[in-house]
């Protein structure tokens, strides 16, 4: 058994049901039910206030949720006080302790719970070899840079055996360059190490990369929970759609169907393409509906449409980004829409601003919000 | 939950001994003393009328809230620019600077004020040096009297105006005074305009402070002080010693009440940043 | 700062001031290495016989013993009565928290012959008498606010984080408090500690009402003196040795945690 695992080699499940929290008036987390699989490395995501940074210190014990139940292991964790729940809490800060050298700090734990100091320090070791910080025991906290700061929280979190491991936006201190290198090594550090992990992020491209499942939260409520892939390709609401990357929303009245596939009419009067819905209860004839088409899935042609099933647009702006181009558009009916084209050829000369555009997609990729 | 408990001992600390005594206080000066009134007396305010109506008690007042104002005067004029240069510098003069203001404070005040007698006095040194430069004939009276008080006060109480003005100086951004010289304004004109404005709470919060401070003193008015200097504290003092209580808790209880209400608009007017 | 003429004026001005703060300490320390009968500044000759004097006359010894005994006395109970208290302040909300400190502060501005006459009615209506507890506790009221000034500051500033993570590593509540709290407290106690046990041992006007010939303190005996005798260098020696090592503290302490910082005196 590895030091830095301790008693569980996969880390505990945890299940919330129900939790709900206010402070005063403010609603932070409300009916918030999850269940995270052992070993899964789920991110809570959402904007600031969204209560992912509640639910994290519920879970750790440090906010009492006014109901609801927070589960680790099959355990009832509500009465359990913060020092009993034997999990792992890094903070944004880091919070290392600035009176202690490293090797105090990364011992701390083990010392609180009167371990024998000879195994202790074999154990820290161990645990600092882990993270690749061997050789700086004896410093302190003031004198390592960020990232070396944040592998001791880490080091100090793992040492003591956690079966869960809870990170609340700990990236978000360092610049881009560094937070990428270390969005990489937390990820295979957690899968060698199988620990069951909750990330509190705002960030949604990190979400995106690190993530076996995201939990999208917005004003304390659970918007969806699922793989980065099904959260970008099958939003469930306007706010996860419209939250993650970018997404065009296209709104008009359900006018038939192709085959497979639903005819949509625009308010502009278009009839368009979209996926009908995978649960096979397709909306009624005349139904108001909203779809999603996300923007590198649109193909930009010039003039006006002589195919049906395009979407007539005029082109307002052109911006280049290097690796692509982004067309912003409009329809006759005042929408705006944005695609983007992969700069792998010359786009044609015609597209300019103020051009006629005619806008065309796989039928998969315009997909129903389920309202 | 333990928070509240783990305040509880000061709260019963200070109740059965500040307010409880405060309230002893309050209590005894409604009544007369027995060599006023040998059979006893019934809750009265003759303490209170003889403290405001007689006129030499009321002078004994107007001394000290005088007194007060003139050392406040004082304490804020000649401590204002070192205030400004206390805020203003940033080199490793700020840590002697600071070093050489709050020092003063931590030597007793009998000390000090014994120091300015030997300065004071009519063989004391400010004489010595007069007389010898032939600027004076005969010793000039510097001490036992107001004059003498005034320095002794000025002298005690100047580290405190000075340290919480520099706090606020502290908070008015440099780049401020940069744009009015920039837009052409001289030093008086960015004092007045940019500089004192901006710091007149910490101006207020200073001018409570030291009043409060000075018609609470006590050693330095005694020991520097003649028979005609005579305020508030040392009144209650003597008035102790020749066993009239209850008029000295009357005295001692207006004294209070004049510092509560200054402690009162120190707190909700003057809303100035603290220590931390 | 700029560097036009006006600058210059204005930092000697500076310096001037400084002078006069620092002048009758200077001039009390001066005095003592004289060697004139009574207490002259610049004295016309250099002896050490004063210390001498002063070190001999039981009457302020005793008097400094006491002080001493007092103001350590002051000083613990002023700690174990303002620590629990501050982390209280600091974790809960309290209903009318800013007047509730406001109020365990005032001893800070009140006038100190107040504490000392209420004290003495005290002390006599309970019939207690001229009891020595009363003084102690009565410095123990003045002083406890510097104590709380300081540790509030500093734990205010403290990164809560700290506890929090501690907790959750495994520490219970007295662990947490003993490895993480306390050592960062440490700055603020020290500071207010040292200043708590210096406003004991320099205290006069709460003193001065509740000493008797037999518990007098150092800085009551020096007063009497002064008012009642000419005064002569031995008070400038006694002056000379607390300055001394008052400052001594002063400068190591500073060195040590900053006390600059966390005691300015900005308003309260």
């Amino acid at each position: 058994m590895s030091a830095v695992t301790g008693r569980a080699e996969r880390g505990a499940d945890v299940e919330l049901r129900g939790i709900r929290k206010r402070y005063g008036g403010v609603v932070a987390v409300e009916s918030l039910d999850l269940l995270v699989q052992p070993g899964e490395f789920v991110s809570l995501l959402g904007p600031s206030g969204c209560g992912k940074t509640t639910t994290l210190r519920a879970i750790a014990g440090l906010i009492q949720p006014d109901g609801g139940l927070v589960i680790v292991g099959g355990r009832v964790m509500n009465d359990v006080p913060v020092h009993r729940r034997g999990l792992g809490l890094v903070a944004q800060n880091y919070a290392l302790f600035p009176h202690m050298t490293v090797m105090e700090n990364v011992t701390f734990g083990l010392r609180m719970r009167g371990m024998a100091p000879s195994e202790i320090e074999g154990k820290a070791r161990e645990a600092l070899a882990t993270v690749q910080l061997a050789g700086l025991e004896e410093r302190y906290p003031r004198q390592l840079s960020g990232g070396q700061q944040q592998r001791v929280a880490l080091a100090r979190c793992l040492v003591v055996g956690p079966s869960v491991l809870l990170l609340d936006e700990p990236l978000g201190a360092l610049d881009k360059k560094l937070r990428e290198a270390m969005q990489v090594e937390l990820k295979s550090l957690q899968r060698q190490v199988g620990i069951t992990t909750i990330f509190v992020t705002h960030d949604q491209e990190e979400a995106l990369t690190m993530s076996d499942r995201i939990a999208v939260m917005h004003q304390g409520r659970l918007q969806q929970f699922a793989t980065p892939q099904e959260i970008y390709e099958a939003p469930r609401n306007r706010f996860v759609a419209d939250f993650i990357g970018v997404c065009n929303f296209l709104e008009g009245r359900v006018s038939g169907r192709d085959g497979a596939a639903l005819l949509l009419r625009t308010d502009a009067g278009d009839l368009v393409c979209v996926a009908a819905p995978a649960d096979g209860s397709p909306p009624d004839e005349g139904a108001r509906v909203v779809a999603t088409l996300r923007p590198e899935k649109l193909v930009v042609r010039a003039g006006k449409p002589v195919v049906a099933g395009a979407l007539r647009t005029r082109l307002e702006a052109l911006v280049y980004v290097g690796t692509a181009v982004h067309f912003h558009l409009r329809t006759p009916s005042g929408e705006r829409l944005i695609a983007y084209r992969q700069n792998d050829s010359a786009p044609p000369p015609e597209l300019t601003p103020g051009a006629e555009v005619q806008v065309t997609w796989e039928p998969n990729a315009a997909r129903l919000l389920p309202e | 939950m333990t928070g509240v408990l783990c305040l509880i001992p000061l709260l019963v600390l200070l109740l059965a001994f500040f307010v409880l005594p405060f309230g002893v206080m309050l209590y005894q000066s409604f009544f007369l003393s027995l060599l006023q009134s040998p059979a006893g007396s019934s809750p009265t305010l003759a303490n209170y009328a003889k403290a405001f109506g007689d006129f030499f008690y009321l002078r004994v007042l107007l001394q000290t809230l005088a007194l007060g104002a003139a050392v406040t005067g004082l304490a804020l004029v000649l401590g204002y620019p070192v205030a400004y240069v206390l805020a203003r510098t940033r080199t490793r003069w700020r840590q002697l600077l600071i070093f050489l203001v709050i020092s003063p404070l931590v030597v007793s005040i009998v000390i000090r004020s014994y120091g300015w007698m030997v300065l004071l006095g009519r063989v004391g040194t400010v004489n010595t040096v007069l007389q010898a430069l032939g600027l004076v004939e005969k010793p000039l009276p510097l001490m036992y009297n107001w004059f003498g008080v005034v320095v002794a006060l000025t002298h005690v109480l100047l580290p405190f105006m000075i340290l919480t003005l520099t706090s606020v100086i502290e908070g008015i951004p440099e780049s401020l005074e940069d744009t009015a010289a920039v837009l052409g304004a001289g030093w008086w004109q960015r004092f007045r305009h940019v500089v004192f404005p901006l710091s007149m709470e910490g101006v207020g919060a200073g001018i409570t402070l030291v009043f409060m401070l000075t018609i609470g003193s006590f050693v330095s008015v005694l020991l520097l002080g003649g028979s005609d200097t005579l305020v508030l504290p040392l009144l209650i003092y003597q008035q102790v010693i020749l066993l009239n209580n209850n008029f000295a808790a009357a005295l001692g209880m207006s004294l209070l009440a004049i510092s509560v209400v200054l402690l009162y608009a120190q707190a909700r007017v003057f809303r100035v940043r603290g220590a931390a | 700062m700029r560097r036009d003429p006006g600058a210059l004026a204005l930092r000697l001005y500076c310096g001037l001031v400084l002078g006069f703060l620092s002048l009758p300490i200077v001039v009390a320390v001066g005095v003592a290495f004289g060697s004139d009968k009574i207490a002259r500044f610049p004295p016309t000759g250099l002896s050490l016989r004063w210390f001498g004097v002063a070190l001999s006359n039981a009457t302020f010894v005793s008097a400094l013993g006491n002080s001493v005994i007092l103001a350590a006395l002051t000083t613990v109970l002023t700690i174990a009565f303002g620590l629990p208290a501050s982390l209280a302040l600091v974790r809960q909300k309290f209903p009318a928290q800013p007047a509730l400190e406001a109020v365990l502060l005032s001893p800070l501005s009140l006038p100190g012959v107040l504490f000392g006459v209420s004290m003495l009615f005290f002390l006599g209506a309970g019939g207690f008498g001229l009891a020595w507890w009363g003084l102690l506790v009565a410095h123990a009221v003045i002083a406890v606010p510097y104590v709380l000034r300081t540790t509030l500051a500093v734990y205010r500033a403290m990164d809560r984080g700290l506890e929090e993570t501690a907790m959750v590593l495994g520490a219970n509540p007295w662990q947490t408090f003993r490895h993480v709290t306390l050592p960062l407290l440490r700055p603020g106690l020290v500071a207010g500690g040292l200043f708590a046990f210096l406003t004991s041992f320099d205290n006069v006007p709460v003193s001065i009402f509740l000493t008797t010939a037999r518990t007098t303190t150092l800085p009551v005996t020096i007063m009497s003196y002064l008012v009642n005798q000419d005064f002569d260098p031995i008070v400038g020696a006694i002056s000379a040795v607390q300055v001394a090592l008052v400052l001594a503290l002063l400068v190591v302490l500073d060195r040590v945690y900053g006390i600059a910082q966390i005691t300015s005196f900005g308003g309260q």
